[in-house]
């Protein structure tokens, strides 16, 4: 490829302390991610795969610029990366109107953008007259559909996604995972996380895989 | 741009907040309004009957002390709580942790007005005259707002470093309370304490908002000057901290 990288990962490490603040001693000191590098490209589908604890979900974390690395450089090309989130912010006590404003904006959408695409969210979600009652009063899949909604209209130029998996009843799934499926075809750069070798290879153009913090290929 | 949207995102959150905490109870938004009677209340049949102090209109006088401070306790504690309470919110999406203090300092800032336009109507009530003094009000509101960002944001910047310091943060707001010249008159207490009290800029604070509207006169503008340059530098150094430690905040927490 002969495009410029839109993200590019240089020696990436990072690691948590067990006691604190406090901590200095080495023993106390756990790198999740010890040496990460690999550039993304635009429009491309990366998946990143690795056995539970492997640092998947902390290398996550640092592509959405939740964390900062400790070692090792990152670039980025000032896009925006979102991690696609369900029901982030949500509280029990608004309405399904003010949920997906709050979580809209939460996962930095727009004012405006919300207003233009609400109905379109609230057509999704499919919660008929409820949209007006505080959450606490759905079901789990109302919510549930409520949550897949708002992301999927959130927009960043850069989608992290954590697990494909259709989320709600057997309906509900099929369509969400329809929908993921199309945003991973199209040309908007997508990275796909999973633990799962098989649908790493179905879904990507490239993967990379993680093992004891370090990325083998 | 970008700082518009996180302006937007402190507005509205703080907003949602406030419609959550009120459809959280029956009465709701009455709340804000009825809690803070029911405590002053208490403070006043403490105060007034069992401890009887020799201060006329001490309901009045009691009022102009304990409305600002409850600005204050409030802020402090639902702010210093704000970034560790927002946990599981900061794993799943990047937004700046100088977000919770100010959301919360907004709520509360909201709340407060409410109060104090009924503060005002019942010192009016009381047969106080209203004076030009009146216009000195939002000048000692401002020095305030700056001392209660100063501490709020400094305690939310710490907080999760030191969980520990949660339960002191009660106690030490606790003998502020009791230092801030909130039962008694600064006058009241020997010379040697007056200086001490005034160290804690809410015992000056408060009896300026008492010479505004008990008194008619001009609060103390050097004392508030002070204040409100120390705070400023308080609420920016504050502001650094909880920036610099911006993503380590997810880890930690």
């Amino acid at each position: 490829m002969t495009k410029q990288p839109v993200i590019s990962l240089k020696n990436i490490g990072v690691c948590y302390r067990r006691h604190g603040l406090f901590s200095r001693k080495p023993k106390n000191i756990f790198w999740a991610l010890e040496d990460v590098s690999f550039d993304v490209y635009p429009g491309e589908t990366l998946g990143i795969t690795g056995r539970n604890g492997a640092g998947k979900s902390t290398l996550l974390k640092i592509l959405a610029g939740i964390i900062s690395p400790d070692r090792g450089t990152i670039k980025m090309s000032g896009l925006r990366t979102t991690l696609l989130s369900l029901q982030a912010g949500f509280d029990p006590f608004l309405t399904g109107r003010q949920n997906i404003t709050l979580s809209g904006m939460l996962l930095g959408m727009t004012r405006k953008e919300i207003t233009e695409k609400e109905e379109e969210i609230i057509a999704l979600a499919d919660i008929g007259d409820f949209i007006n009652q505080p959450i606490r009063t759905y079901s789990t899949g109302m919510r549930v559909r409520l949550g897949f909604a708002t992301a999927h209209y959130v927009d960043p130029d850069i989608l992290l996604i954590d697990e494909v998996l259709g989320v709600g009843d057997a309906d509900f799934q099929k369509k969400s995972s329809a929908l993921i499926h199309n945003k991973i075809n199209s040309d908007q750069t997508v990275i796909i996380v999973s633990h799962s070798p098989a649908v790493i290879k179905n879904l990507c153009d490239r993967s990379i895989t993680i093992e004891h913090g370090k990325n083998l290929n | 741009m970008k700082l518009q949207r996180e302006l937007n995102l402190i507005f509205y959150k703080a907003c949602a907040e406030l419609r959550a905490e009120a459809a959280r109870t029956y009465a709701g938004f009455l709340w804000w309004i009825i809690e803070p009677l029911i405590s002053m209340g208490i403070y006043y049949l403490v105060f007034s009957f069992i401890l009887a102090r020799n201060i006329e209109n001490y309901a009045v006088f009691l009022c102009c002390g304990l409305i600002p401070w409850r600005w204050f306790q409030s802020s402090v504690m639902c702010g210093a709580n704000s970034v560790i309470s927002s946990r599981s919110l900061m794993q799943q999406v990047y937004i700046h942790k100088l977000i919770f203090p100010c959301t919360s300092l907004l709520s509360n800032t909201f709340k407060f007005l409410i109060i104090l336009a009924l503060l005002i109507a019942f010192v009016l009530l009381s047969g106080y005259p209203i004076s030009i003094k009146y216009t000195a009000i939002p000048i000692i509101m401002l020095a305030q707002g700056a001392f209660i960002a100063g501490c709020t944001l400094w305690c939310a910047a710490i907080m999760p470093f030191l969980p520990d310091f949660r339960l002191l943060l009660l106690n030490l707001l606790q003998l502020m309370m009791f230092m801030s010249a909130i039962f008694y008159k600064v006058e009241a207490v020997p010379e040697k304490l007056q200086t001490l009290l005034l160290l804690n800029p809410m015992t000056g604070i408060i009896s300026g908002y008492r010479d505004i509207l008990l008194f008619q006169k001009w609060p103390d503008w050097s004392y508030l000057g002070a204040i409100l340059f120390v705070s400023t530098l308080l609420a920016v150094s504050g502001s650094l901290v909880i920036h610099r430690f911006n993503r380590i905040y997810p880890k930690i927490a």
